[in-house]
């Protein structure tokens, strides 16, 4: 269970996160959604040791992460994320970007540096190429990712960040910029990962029509604060969303 | 016609294993000098162009190497053999314990940090006569010997001539293509351990770091200690060839290891593309080109801005050509 408890954020005078407390369950899709500058990012980069938060904790696996590095936050509480906008190496090809991944579990080093095909290094060839296979990347294997599609560099991303085998993966608006045929493959895809692969997902979006589907459970952010938090069910009967949604554009 | 070429490349170890007999005096001089700059660049590309950190300050483990085997060697005859290895390991603990600070401050700022360590670094063989030399600088660095073998006419005491050894007359040119083998061996060396890094877990590591630290982080990677491996790394390759350097001069002074060699190494790396190949062509045309016109020596920078911006904007990837993959989806 990841629980993030009274996080606040503050930017000089902006109250960006305003004491917003949340569950996401072990083997569960929960989606965190709200309209543009809700505060979604940031809650993330609060989780994921990119921002201090002003006040509150976040709770995973036992780590308080807040007292973790990013790169532990990673390595040892498992909690792994990928960005709004596309952080890939860029010359690099798919397959190098999800193998980098493993590499945080130290690797043999030395041995593969020597040149030995070591088993360690194998398997984890392996189960880059499964990752690959599963987003049916495995065409593409050998391609700089800069070449590839922005749908594509979606895909390799959320591969990469799979292969640092997270209990907890946090996307962040994994579906913006795809078109509703892509996005819909992409959730899908996504469903799967929590469903046949155990990795719990929490997910942020700000049109709430593609989480709905996949969701188990929903939280929603407007104007940094905590507006409601249900199953989708309830989520799309609740006055005060349907009020804030109605008013906004999407 | 690429193809041709690339298949005449691999005779090129060949070629420059032949290439002595063909040389004299002066072309073997200038031919391990060569060789000198092309280790040199192949050590700073590691942390110019792979890890995406920009270095001024590398005549500084340079100067390192060179001193450890100009002091060790003069004052407690070590071996030029041992002495090797020594230089390397002081070179990357002096660049651990420098890299572990400078390495936290971002880009521009960590390459003025560079400078100036290097800068301090001169400042403090200029002025420690004690142990330094100071400005004069060391001199009689016992030369290096084969075996046990001196290539001097008479060989220093408990030592055997080579030439007596080997039943040849004795001749200068044998102790200069001496020097041609140990640096023409240690450059080998380098390029190998170039083509392993770049089919490594760590040298795909370093890439990373200088495409995206963030996501590095994100990932769990530790990028601290990534930088301080591949800065070490590149230390120890300069303190190597500090230590050859000495030996070849028999002579060090600060005057070796200032900016101008930084930014010389420097140039040769960008030129040469971070690619061994590459870095041999910019070797050629920065390093001997300077030397065989020394009545231009004045204008040698104006010659280097020029090459470089000419190159920049026909080539921006250098002479070295483009990235080869470290690992295939075939391959295991
Ligand atoms: N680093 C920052 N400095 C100042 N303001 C920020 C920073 N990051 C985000 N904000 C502000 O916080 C608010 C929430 O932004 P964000 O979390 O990116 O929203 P969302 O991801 O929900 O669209 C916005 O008003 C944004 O301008
Ligand atoms: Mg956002």
């Amino acid at each position: 269970m990841l629980r993030v408890e009274n996080i606040s954020m503050r930017f000089g005078g902006l109250l960006a996160v305003d004491n917003v407390s949340l569950e996401a369950q072990t083997g569960q899709i929960t989606a965190v959604i709200g309209g543009n500058g809700a505060g979604k990012t940031t809650l993330f980069n609060c989780i994921t040791g990119f921002y201090r938060p002003t006040t509150g904790n976040v709770i995973c696996n036992g780590y308080t992460l807040s007292a973790l590095s990013r790169a532990d936050i990673a390595g040892r509480a498992r909690v792994v994320r990928t960005f709004q906008n596309i952080r890939l190496f860029a010359p690099l090809t798919a397959l190098e970007n999800v193998l980098l991944a493993e590499q945080r579990r130290r690797l043999d080093f030395l041995g593969n540096f020597l040149g030995l095909r070591t088993r360690e290094h194998l398997a984890a060839v392996e189960r880059a190429r499964g990752w690959l296979h599963y987003f049916g990347l495995l065409d593409v294997a050998d391609t700089p990712v800069a070449a590839l599609s922005y749908g594509q560099q979606r895909k390799v991303e959320i591969a990469r960040a799979l292969a640092a085998e997270p209990i907890f993966l946090c996307l962040d608006e994994p579906a913006a910029g795809l078109n509703p045929s892509e996005s819909l493959e992409l959730m899908h895809l996504l469903e799967g990962i929590t469903r046949e692969h155990g990795v719990s997902l929490l997910l942020i979006e700000h049109d709430m029509s593609v989480v709905m589907g996949i969701s188990d459970r929903i939280i929603v952010l407007e104007y940094g604060r905590k507006l409601a938090e249900g199953t989708p069910a309830d989520i799309r009967q609740n006055p005060d969303v349907i009020r804030a949604y109605l008013g906004a554009d999407d | 016609m690429i193809e041709r070429a690339r298949s005449a490349l691999r005779f090129a170890p060949l070629a420059l294993v032949a290439l002595p007999l063909l040389l004299n005096r002066t072309g073997l001089d200038l031919a391990s000098i060569w060789l000198l700059y092309v280790g040199l660049a192949l050590g700073i590309s590691i942390v110019i162009q792979r890890t995406g950190l920009l270095d001024l300050g590398y005549a500084a483990y340079y100067a390192i190497g060179a001193y450890c085997y100009a002091l060790l060697g003069t004052v407690y005859g070590v071996s030029f053999w041992l002495c090797l290895p020594l230089a390397a390991l002081l070179a990357a603990f002096v660049a651990a314990l420098v890299g572990t600070p400078l390495l936290r401050l971002k880009g521009d700022y960590f390459a003025i940090g560079t400078l100036g360590f290097a800068e301090i670094l001169n400042i403090f063989i200029r002025n420690e006569d004690w142990l330094t030399g100071g400005a004069n600088g060391l001199s009689d660095v016992p030369r290096p010997t084969l075996f046990g073998l001196d290539f001097a006419r008479t060989p220093g005491e408990g030592l055997r001539s080579f030439h007596e050894a080997a039943r040849l007359d004795f001749s200068g040119e044998q102790r200069l293509m001496f020097y041609y083998f140990i640096i023409l061996g240690i450059v080998g060396l380098l390029v190998l351990l170039h083509r392993r890094l770049a089919k490594s877990n760590l040298g795909r590591a370093f890439e990373a770091v200088r495409e995206d630290e963030i996501a590095c982080q994100a990932l769990g990677l530790n990028v601290a200690r990534l930088k301080i491996a591949a800065y070490s790394m590149a230390a120890a390759i300069g303190g190597i060839m500090g230590c050859f350097f000495a030996a070849k001069q028999g002579f060090v002074s600060p005057e070796s290891f200032g900016f101008m060699e930084s930014i010389t190494v420097l140039a040769i790396a960008v030129l040469g593309g971070g690619r061994p190949l590459g870095i041999m062509l910019a070797a050629l045309v920065l390093v001997l080109i300077p030397e065989l016109a020394r009545d231009l020596q004045d204008y040698r920078m104006v010659f280097f801005g020029a090459i470089l911006v000419v190159v920049m904007l026909l080539r921006p990837q250098g002479l070295g050509g483009l990235r080869t993959p470290s690992v295939t989806a075939r391959m295991p």
